[in-house]
């Protein structure tokens, strides 16, 4: 609230404003490190700079105070120290922060001198490397004596990269050990230090191989003309060759070294030397360097070392030769290139015309072209495709004539199938009459491959060829070029062709041109006609499940169930392919019916469409129950488990655990188990509670194979950060009864029985029990008498998964809370209505009392119920679909009060047998809403049950709860504000709210029940800052700030419409809010009013010790949520 | 460092050598002169650590493993197992390059590796393929290039999908995808979206521990070796193995694993395979100096505006995968341009490539994802890595291969090697 827009005031007390509410920062250097620290890892980079920005004024005191807190691996915790020391080296190396970088650099020497631990001092050093400059080196140079030091520390000279860093590492040369000096000389090396040389080369006879290795390279690294013989020397008595020395790369690097620094007589000799002892066979690819070095440093000279080098036998270094050719010289070159090619023999100047068309100099077309008559295949074949990469789709004419004089049909085809787009089809497609055979075939190809359906009757006519390849082409191309207006044309071809792959073809084409047409799913359709009469129904039936439709699945059915031989296994293999899921229930009978091969494939199939199924996952796995039985082996079962594996269930996972000890089928269980779990590649999706850890600590022990140590790594990872809540748990053991017990009465005739009395009806009761309802094959049944089954325990909130299943007739349902009832009924019962389906709140009157659809599943099959209570509203998913949304449950025994706070969860008995399994509650409680484990261990406590405003006092009527959501809607009438009805004095707030446009609300603290809590108490402004009416507020009166008092940072917030998360510290005098991850306000009360406030107005409530919590609204809409408190004082 | 289990391994070493010297594999090049393969003809391949990633190398099409290499005995023992005729084991990889009957070198090792690696093979004169990321520093990769480059070596990247199989959440190769590209119907610049709603998973678990306590080597290991040029660390087994992804100094986490798998077809299909960004900007919480974190977004943009974006948390739900000024192309393929697919089959096809690298191998043209193209798409994976762990956004010179006004990041582009390694 208090958006009073007093622009005079505003302005006259701007100036105030800024000089009274960036107060001074008062807390001790400890504090504020304490402080910074507590923020590490920061949530986003904004916060992250903030931080960043407070250590770096901590200055060089303040960072070793920081740094004394490091300590040696395995002997303490100092993560948040080396996130924020690192991070302070990252943040200090951006442009424009040499000030903090000085800083950072000055205090990591400082530091380095009082820890003794190497990996501590490491640490420091490698944070040189970021920030390090000249002014480091004199206390960095003093660690390359201590051996263990000298790598971090030659490291950061290397970065640190000056004249003095490079003296440094020198100077450090003598009087270092071997393994000193191999690091000294690698960083000389990288640094190019030339003073160096002399001494250097003196290590080039070690008995150390490293320090020879690390001699030669820094060496050729410097690249000084004196190295020269050293460096030849050394290459010669590698022979050239690879050795671990790396004499000969460095040799080459040498060479090119000399030529980056200009010493081109020396670079020159060391390229002929390298070619003079790089002749034979196995050192080529050393040869090979000096070209690409040629081409680098002389340009043109490297052409006849380039020409000369195609010449060789080795075709590994001809293609190296002209890899560098390729991206060298200019015109002058590319003429030299084509002089060579026409004398050379065919396999070269192949490879020289595919080096012209990478190279792409236009110059070569005509050259190029002039190769595609060649004698020689390999030169036609690299002119054609060079031609493609140098004139693009102006080789379209002249690969179309040539492809029409029949040399090179595959080659020009591949080549015209980069290029050709439809509108070249017609002139290509002209050419089909002048030509034949492979040629033809050619043609028919290429127009098939852009759908060029224009030719389909020229194409067609093609069936009928003679010659096989222009056959196999015209009916291989059918399928690219028909449409509904060839489908008789396309039937005729069906039924008239011999040849089976020919056939095969035509189907393809027919489901091309008959997919689309609608007609064809009817009775009247032209295929289902042609099946009735033809006696060649095998070929149309296999089209069929392409198609589609009701008709065409009755019709194979039939054909499945009323032929034999061919035509069975036709129809058969047309029911396991069809294209959607409606064949499953066809399949399923074959597969409950028959034996050996047709039970097996029907079972895979049924598995795989409904897999395939657009089915909720619920209805899925009851599928997949369904058909396990009929496993014929453990590949099977696999089949189902891996499927199963897919659907992110509760039932799906436990479904699985009676497989996870089964040796042939653990691995697949495991895996499933582990899938259905872990959350989704998103992060979401995952399930929780004490089953699910039970059951991924059992996985993690079993899952083997190749790549189950990641697996092993995911499962722990995610049983670290899951909820440690109890999810759902089992009400019913598959065995016996416990947990459940007679019915007594109803919950109103229960309280008014004394103990005695409900004690001993109880016991007569759960002696009754026994007579009617039993355990059988895991599940509970009833037999038709009898009063329903309660459970042991009441429940107030709670979700729960049962599956149900009735026989004929059938009529039953589950009470909540002990009151009746989501149904349960036989759909054909419509003399009383049951044609609604189940799962509606049947004994409703004022609420729906019907379902929004039918999803049962049909009477003998197993349905599963997800039911969830939260306060009096009742959610239900029948079979995945959702068929209650969110209705209140009314009091069947007191239609004049709601439904009471909790009760007995209760299976209702009805005159028929029916059956329960796989029973699951999990407990909700509002109590400990929107906290998470670890605020519960902290001590908050939940302010809002998400079902009303118990705990909470004022005014009720604006103020209401809804899914969950304290809303807020003054057009509802009320007055006042919303406080808790409890007082706080220091305290952590937190909250999540989201705003309307313009909203306009704030968090009252310390306030008391009347007056303006703004003056009376406190008031924390809640505001959409973006709205054009605010924007011209004081900075005191935009969110988040104290109201009047101290402003907060604009820019937080999250678009309007989105959740924002609020945090509000309360400490004496200290006020600190958080929003959104980022510290918005953080001011001390008293100093910031010590010379008056920033309104210039009296708040007398400023200096409340306590008072209530509320939200002061003033006319706005918007909500909160998750709202939760933690008391300091207690 | 762990000087005392080296001597063992050299025993070890030498019994493995003896138990192969009645091998009589006699390499294609020394029978017909190399590049001079009859297509028939077996390879010969030697495979760099031989933890999961590398025992799935071995069984490759027309290839015969002769040398496995690693610094675990027991994966050297286990990849042995494998194999069904004799074949020579070591622990140091120079050794291995050092065999005249190797013709290709697989690379299976943790990243910090492939770089090195990668350039010593080439100097040995062998063709290679490596696993990725290509490099996890910008300059190792300029390196690995250079040096294939001038030794004619013939060098494969193993990831594919620039070139075959289905390409994650879009439900088909990008051959179709490249047409589109190519022809313009979208337009340009575009905008490409790689996140969960795309089809991609980040796998942020890959995510580093903190504070690890220094505990001792196992006897099998050769730690210094496993760390080669990595800074010397204490062993954990946090950091080694099957584990390595969550440390900034092997690899990049989820990024490092997966980026380049998702971005080498990007890269591809916006025709940017000799260029980089030059702007990289990125939302991310704050990084640790060792172990990786999560990020939200990076957000790579070309000189000519294409932008790539990499949605961490999965913030746009209707993103596009692809998106131009005149249309886009979602997960599974889905457009808002009518008939699509039918427009696909009317367009050229692109340019065929090699894909079947012993092809490359026998015909020395280059394979389809090779030291360039794979160079420009790890260094796109290692500027959001250099961002990512910087905390801040990035100008980038893709000619100089630089950063822009930004010196600590330049510092980021070539990390130092511990001696005596260096490249």
């Amino acid at each position: 609230m208090k958006v009073r827009i007093y622009q005079l005031i505003t302005t006259l007390v701007l100036a105030l404003v800024i000089s009274t509410t960036f107060a001074q920062d008062r807390r001790t250097p400890e504090t504020r490190i304490a402080d910074a620290l507590a923020q590490m890892p920061a949530g986003n980079l904004v916060h992250l700079e903030r931080v960043m920005g407070e250590l770096a004024d901590l200055g060089p005191e303040g960072f070793t105070k920081l740094s004394q807190m490091l300590v040696a691996p395995g002997t303490g915790d100092d993560t948040a120290v080396r996130f924020a020391i690192n991070s302070l080296a990252r943040y200090s190396s951006a442009f424009g922060r040499e000030e903090s970088r000085r800083m950072v650099e000055k205090g990591l020497i400082a530091s380095l001198v009082s820890h003794k631990d190497n990996e501590v001092r490491t640490f420091l050093l490698n944070q040189l490397n970021l920030v390090g400059s000249n002014h480091s080196v004199v206390a960095v140079k003093k660690y390359l004596s201590e051996e263990a030091m000298t790598e971090p520390a030659a490291q950061a000279l290397v970065a640190i990269a000056t004249r003095d860093a490079a003296k440094a590492l020198f100077q450090a040369l003598s009087g270092a050990g071997d393994a000193s000096r191999v690091t000294l000389v690698r960083s000389l090396g990288e640094l190019r230090f030339e003073e160096s040389v002399k001494t250097i080369s003196t290590f080039s006879g070690s008995a150390n191989q490293d320090l020879r290795k690390a001699t030669l390279a820094a060496l050729a690294n410097i690249g000084h003309p004196d190295s020269y013989k050293l460096l030849l020397k050394a290459a010669r008595d590698a022979n050239f060759e690879y050795k671990p020395s790396n004499a000969t790369e460095s040799f080459l690097v040498y060479a090119n070294r000399l030529g980056e620094r200009g010493e081109m007589n020396e670079c020159r000799n060391a390229l002929k030397a390298i070619i003079k002892y790089t002749q034979s066979e196995g050192k080529l690819h050393n040869h090979a360097v000096v070209l690409s070095l040629y081409a680098r440093h002389f340009d043109n000279e490297a052409m006849p070392l380039l020409l000369k080098a195609v010449d060789s036998g080795n075709k590994e270094f001809r293609y190296a030769a002209l890899n560098v050719a390729q991206n060298s010289g200019g015109a002058s070159a590319t003429r030299q290139w084509i002089a060579k090619a026409e004398s050379a023999p065919a396999a070269v100047r192949a490879e020289i015309i595919d080096m012209l068309g990478r190279r792409g100099d236009e110059l070569a077309v005509e050259f190029v072209r002039s190769n595609l008559n060649e004698a020689s295949q390999e030169v036609r074949k690299d002119a054609i495709e060079a031609l493609v990469k140098l004139q693009g789709q102006d080789a379209v004419p002249v690969l179309i004539d040539h492809l029409v004089k029949g040399k090179d049909p595959e080659v020009s085809k591949n080549a015209l199938l980069q290029l050709i787009s439809r509108k070249h089809l017609a002139p290509l497609a002209s050419r089909m009459k002048e030509t034949s055979g492979a040629t033809r075939a050619v043609i028919i190809d290429a127009v098939a491959a852009r759908g060029g359906n224009a030719w389909f009757d020229e194409i067609f006519a093609v069936t009928g060829s003679e010659n096989a390849d222009e056959r196999n082409a015209a009916f291989n191309a059918l399928k690219n070029i028909s449409t509904a207006a060839n489908l008789d044309a396309l039937i005729e071809l069906l039924l008239s062709a011999e040849d089976e792959k020919e056939v095969q073809q035509v189907q393809l084409a027919v489901v091309e041109a008959a997919k689309s047409v609608e007609a064809e799913q009817t009775e009247n359709g032209k295929l289902l006609s042609a099946l009735k009469t033809t006696d060649k129904k095998e070929r149309i039936i296999s089209i069929l499940p392409e198609i589609g439709g009701d008709v065409a699945l009755e019709t194979v059915t039939e054909y499945f169930n009323s032929s034999n031989g061919r035509l069975k296994e036709v129809a058969f293999e047309a029911l396991t392919g069809w294209k959607d899921y409606n064949a499953a229930a066809s399949l399923y009978k074959i597969t409950e019916s028959s034996t050996g091969d047709y039970r097996s494939k029907a079972f895979s199939s049924f598995v795989r469409q409904v897999r395939t199924a657009d089915l909720p996952d619920d209805q899925k796995l009851l599928q997949y129950r369904k058909i396990m039985p009929y496993a014929s082996g453990a590949a099977d079962q696999r089949l189902v488990i891996s499927a199963i594996g897919n659907l992110k269930t509760f039932l799906s996972m436990v479904y699985l655990e009676q497989y996870i000890d089964n040796r042939e089928l653990q691995q697949s269980a495991a895996r499933s188990i582990m899938r259905i779990a872990l959350p989704d590649s998103d992060g979401k999706n995952n399930l929780s509670g004490q089953k699910v850890r039970d059951l991924l600590q059992r996985v993690a022990l079993v899952i083997s194979g190749e790549e189950s140590d990641y697996d092993k790594i995911n499962i722990q990872n995610y049983l670290e950060r899951m909820p440690k809540e109890e999810g759902f748990v089992s009400m019913f053991n598959g065995k016996n009864l416990d947990g459940w017990q007679g019915l007594v009465g109803n919950p109103i005739t229960r309280t008014k029985m004394s103990k005695e009395e409900l004690a001993k009806k109880q016991e007569e009761a759960n002696g009754k029990m026994y007579e009617n309802w039993a355990v059988k094959d895991n599940t509970i049944v009833f037999n038709g008498k009898g009063d329903n089954l309660c459970s042991v325990k009441e429940y107030g909130d709670f979700e729960m998964v049962v599956d149900w299943r009735i026989t004929k007739g059938g009529d039953s349902g589950l009470y909540l809370r002990g009151s009746p009832q989501v149904q349960i009924w036989d759909t054909a019962l419509t003399n009383v209505g049951a044609e609604v389906g189940s799962g509606g709140l049947y004994n409703n009157q004022k609420n729906p009392s019907k379902p929004l659809k039918v999803a049962d599943n049909q009477v003998g099959e197993w349905n599963t119920f997800r039911i969830s209570m939260t306060g009096e509203n009742v959610t239900v998913y029948l079979n995945g679909e959702l068929v209650v949304d969110n209705v209140p449950l009314e009091n069947y025994w007191d239609r004049s009060n709601p439904i009471f706070g909790k009760g007995f969860i209760e299976l209702q008995a009805h005159g028929s047998d029916l059956a329960f399994r796989d029973i699951y509650v999990k407990e909700i409680n509002t109590d400990e809403i929107g906290l998470t484990e670890v605020e519960k261990a902290e001590g908050f406590v939940s302010l809002f049950n998400g079902m009303n405003l118990d705990g909470w006092q004022g005014n009720k009527t604006d103020y209401f709860a809804r899914n969950g959501e304290l809303v807020v809607q003054p057009a509802r009438g009320g007055q006042g504000n919303l406080f808790t009805e409890k007082e706080y004095s220091d305290f952590i707030f937190r909250f999540e709210f989201q705003l309307t446009p313009g909203a306009n609300n704030g968090l009252g603290i310390r306030a008391p029940l009347s007056g303006d809590a703004a003056y009376t108490g406190m008031e924390l402004q809640i505001l959409d800052n973006t709205a054009p009416v605010y924007a011209n507020l004081a900075d005191y009166q935009y969110h988040g700030s104290v109201y009047g008092i101290i402003p907060a940072k604009r820019g937080f917030l999250r678009p309007v419409g989105e959740w924002n998360e609020q945090e509000v510290v309360a400490d004496g005098s200290r006020i600190t809010i958080t929003l959104n991850g980022n510290v918005i306000l953080d001011g001390d009360l008293v100093e910031a009013s010590k010379n008056g406030t920033v309104d210039k107005r009296d708040h007398p409530g400023l200096l409340r010790e306590k008072g209530f919590i509320g939200f002061l609204g003033h006319g706005s809409e918007l909500k909160f949520r998750n709202i939760r408190v933690k008391d300091l004082i207690r | 460092m762990v000087h005392k289990s080296s001597t063992s391994r050299r025993g070890f070493l030498k019994s493995a050598l003896v138990a192969g010297a009645g091998l009589t594999i006699i390499p294609r090049h020394v029978l017909g002169g190399r590049g001079f393969l009859a297509p028939s003809d077996h390879l010969t391949k030697a495979i760099i650590g031989v933890g999961g990633m590398g025992r799935g190398h071995i069984p490759y099409e027309g290839t015969r493993v002769v040398a496995v290499c690693d610094v675990d005995r027991l994966h050297l023992e286990k990849a042995k197992s494998m194999i069904n005729h004799d074949v020579k084991t070591f622990g140091d990889f120079r050794e291995v390059l050092q065999l005249p009957e190797v013709d290709i070198v697989h690379i299976a090792t943790p990243p910090h590796w492939h770089g090195i690696m990668a350039v010593e093979a080439a100097k040995a004169g062998k063709d290679i393929w490596c696993e990725k990321p290509m490099t996890r520093t910008i300059g190792e990769g300029k390196k690995v290039m250079e040096a294939v480059n001038a030794h004619g070596r013939m060098f494969r990247l193993n990831t594919w999908f620039r070139f075959k199989d289905t390409f994650y959440g879009l439900g088909t190769d990008v051959k179709p995808l490249k047409k589109i590209i190519d022809s313009g119907i979208l337009g340009w610049p575009l905008k490409v979206t790689v996140s969960g709603v795309t089809g991609y998973d980040w796998k942020f678990f890959w995510s580093g521990k903190h504070n690890l306590a220094p505990m001792p080597v196992p006897e099998h290991l050769d730690y210094d070796m496993w760390l080669g040029p990595a800074p010397y660390r204490p062993y954990n087994p946090e950091r080694v193995h099957a584990n390595f992804r969550g440390y900034w100094d092997y690899d990049g986490g989820g990024l490092g694993d997966m980026g380049q798998h998702y971005l080498d077809p990007v890269q591809y299909l916006l025709g940017k395979d000799d260029t980089c960004p030059v702007s990289i900007e990125v939302d991310a919480p704050q990084q640790h100096y060792d172990a990786v974190g999560s990020w939200r977004r990076i957000t790579y943009t070309y000189a000519d505006g294409c932008r790539v974006i990499l949605d961490g948390e999965n913030k746009d739900k209707d993103a596009a995968y692809i998106e131009g000024p005149h249309g886009k192309i979602y997960r599974g393929f889905r457009s808002d341009i009518p008939n699509l697919q039918d427009l696909v089959k009317t367009l050229p096809d692109p340019e065929p490539q090699i894909t079947v690298f012993s092809e490359s191998v026998q015909t020395r043209k280059k394979f389809a994802l090779n030291e360039t193209n794979g160079f420009y798409s790890s260094t796109l994976v290692n500027l959001g890595i250099v961002a990512v762990r910087l905390g801040r956004s990035l100008q980038f010179d893709p000619v100089k291969l630089k950063f822009i006004d930004d010196e600590g990041a330049n510092r980021l582009i070539s990390q130092p090697m511990r001696a005596s390694w260096s490249i």
